[in-house]
């Protein structure tokens, strides 16, 4: 599995990464993102521009967040909440649209104040 | 800062603010456009739908638009200045990052730039006259994206050789575009930088396994401690990443096309129908990536230990790595030849750098063939296509005196002899697979050895017209 994307996206959803991805392989959950493990080309561009670091090769994943790199391909392979079928490799994020469902480990996350609003007083 | 495209050399870096520098980039530009002329790609078009960067942040990276090439403004974007950013690695760490090159690293820096900078316009040349057998208008156009991008890595490179390394540096910048890709008398400095790109399947292994290497030497360039390099190299690699998009998906549709005429004709020897089979599918992953493994240098190397501790060139994803980042106490395990067998050696950390570049891009590399061969497990092929063994066909390193097979069994020069041909691409191979490229420039179609894309760029169609021909 090539990229993977871990729990400090988690009600963040900066999506600069979707910006940046040249094969749209980047799907969006009600409150994660999720990179596709088939679709993911390795080039590497999404890594960088996560503010929260959430980013990384599935090989270098922080240990504490190890769960993720099977949890992000599960959500495409389980049928989501919601859905009638798994997502499968749909080719691109575009045509998806948000999926507004998210795969069990993160659905059942507690819920994290996002990096913008603890600046506020 | 965003990008300043009123003037002759678009810049995000206050050219205009330093007049003696923009002079002798502009008097260096005449120059660059001549290479392009001469060197660059060799089918006459009158514009391509291109992707041009108007600001390195999010909303301007990605531009696209039908650009005549040789009016496309190649131009010196350096991604965001961090005024914290303090040096991550060496001896030197914590230290704020240097902004100007120290004399006693002048020599070192300006090798390492004139490296990188060197195999930006040699692939360009060795992907010159590509155009001519497109298998489809998509892939013209991709072809030239990927073209344009490395003539604007060659500016980003010449820029710093101008900016910080005074007249030798001009200098450097010159030969840049004097030495040739495959030329007897001055070639290219890295040697799979003077391979010939001569068909389509070669380009898409040159972007899948070369233009890989490159994520991985720009990686550790952007950790350097020189802060124009790094910010530079950050740039470059958003760009990159079109690069192996392109070798990614295109190996992916050559093996796809592949599993269709086996399935279609219930044989491996698809040659006859106008397809380019498994063998030598792998026997060209076989001489692409043994190739570009080459471009890693030395499993061990002082030089790149120097390079380290001196703060210059960093490890990928230094920041990210748990260990101390000075390394002198560390040790780790290289690949070694040892009584006739492939085995482990344990060596200091500090001179083991290029090998923890290579494995880090091994397991990218791991990563491609497995998705090849889901292409293959999903039509329904028991066939396999596979990584060779590190050691094989190589040209540097200590695999360099020995003979190794793909699966990693050391051999004698005669057996090695006798087996060639079926481990790397033969003549009848690079005949066959160069009768399959015939031009198809009509808007969607596609040439019959390659599936067509599973989409356009920038949500184009794939029947879009992404070139008209001059």
């Amino acid at each position: 599995m090539p990229y993977v994307i871990a729990e400090p996206c988690i009600d963040v959803m900066d999506r600069s990464c979707v910006d940046e991805c040249p094969v749209d392989c980047i799907y969006e959950g009600s409150r994660k993102l999720y990179i596709s493990p088939v679709e993911c080309i390795d080039c590497g561009a999404c890594e960088p521009v996560c503010p929260v670091e959430a980013i990384s090769q599935d090989r270098a994943v922080d240990p504490d967040f190890e769960a993720h790199v099977d949890d992000n391909a599960r959500f495409f392979e389980m049928t989501l909440p919601g859905r009638e079928d798994p997502l499968g490799a749909p080719g691109g994020a575009l045509g998806v649209g948000a999926v507004g469902a998210d795969t069990e480990l993160v659905a059942e996350h507690e819920a994290q104040v996002p990096p913008a609003a603890t600046a506020v007083p | 800062m965003s990008i300043d495209y009123s003037e002759k050399i678009p810049n995000n870096v206050d050219l205009a603010g330093d007049r003696k520098l923009q002079r002798a980039l502009e008097s260096w530009q005449p120059n660059f456009l001549n290479w392009w002329t001469t060197m660059g790609p060799a089918v006459p078009t009158q514009d391509v739908y291109l992707r041009t960067a108007v600001d390195v942040g999010r909303e301007g990276w990605a531009h696209f638009g039908h650009v005549a090439m040789e009016e496309y403004r190649w131009g010196v974007f350096l991604a965001e200045r961090n005024p914290d950013r303090k040096i991550a690695f060496g001896e030197q760490k914590g230290k704020p990052v240097w902004q100007q090159v120290p004399g006693e690293y002048r020599a070192d820096l300006q090798r390492l730039i004139v490296i990188q900078g060197d195999t930006e316009p040699a692939s360009v040349e060795q992907q010159r006259r590509l155009g001519a057998t497109a298998p489809s208008l998509y892939d013209l156009r991709n072809l030239f994206q990927v073209n344009v991008e490395e003539g604007r890595h060659l500016w980003a490179m010449v820029y710093l050789l101008h900016a910080h390394f005074g007249r030798n540096g001009r200098e450097e910048a010159e030969a840049l575009l004097h030495r040739n890709s495959g030329d007897l008398d001055s070639p290219r400095i890295l040697g799979a930088f003077n391979e010939e790109t001569p068909d389509w399947l070669s380009f898409f292994m040159f972007t899948y396994f070369t233009d890989r290497d490159g994520k991985y030497q720009l990686g550790t360039l952007k950790e350097s401690a020189f802060d124009p390099l790094s910010r530079t190299c950050q740039f470059m690699l958003k760009e990159e990443s079109h690069h192996m998009f392109v070798g990614t998906t295109g190996v992916d549709r050559v093996v796809t096309r592949a599993a269709e005429l086996m399935r279609e004709h219930e044989t491996e020897e698809i040659s006859p129908h106008g397809g380019i089979s498994l063998d030598v599918i792998q026997r060209y992953i076989n001489f692409h990536y043994s190739v570009s493994l080459d471009l890693f240098g030395s499993e061990q190397s002082t030089n790149a230990a120097n390079y380290f501790t001196a703060g210059l060139k960093g490890r990928w994803q230094e920041e990210r790595r748990r260990d101390d980042h000075v390394l002198v106490e560390d040790s780790t395990h290289i690949d070694v030849v040892r009584d006739g067998v492939l085995a482990t050696d344990e060596v200091p950390a500090l001179l083991a750098l290029n090998h923890d570049l290579r494995r880090e891009y091994i397991a990218d590399c791991e990563n491609g063939l497995k998705r090849w061969n889901r292409v293959l497990e999903q039509a329904g092929i028991s066939r396999r296509l596979a990584l060779p063994s590190v050691g094989f066909n190589r040209d540097v390193g200590v695999f360099s005196d020995h003979h190794i097979t793909p699966r990693g069994d050391v051999v004698g020069a005669d057996v090695w002899e006798a087996k060639r041909d079926s481990w790397l691409p033969t003549d009848a191979d690079r005949t066959h697979v160069r009768s399959l490229m015939k031009p198809v420039y009509e808007p969607g179609r596609i040439a019959s050895w390659i599936a067509p894309p599973t989409k356009g760029i920038n949500d184009k169609p794939f029947d879009y017209e992404y070139v008209h021909f001059a």
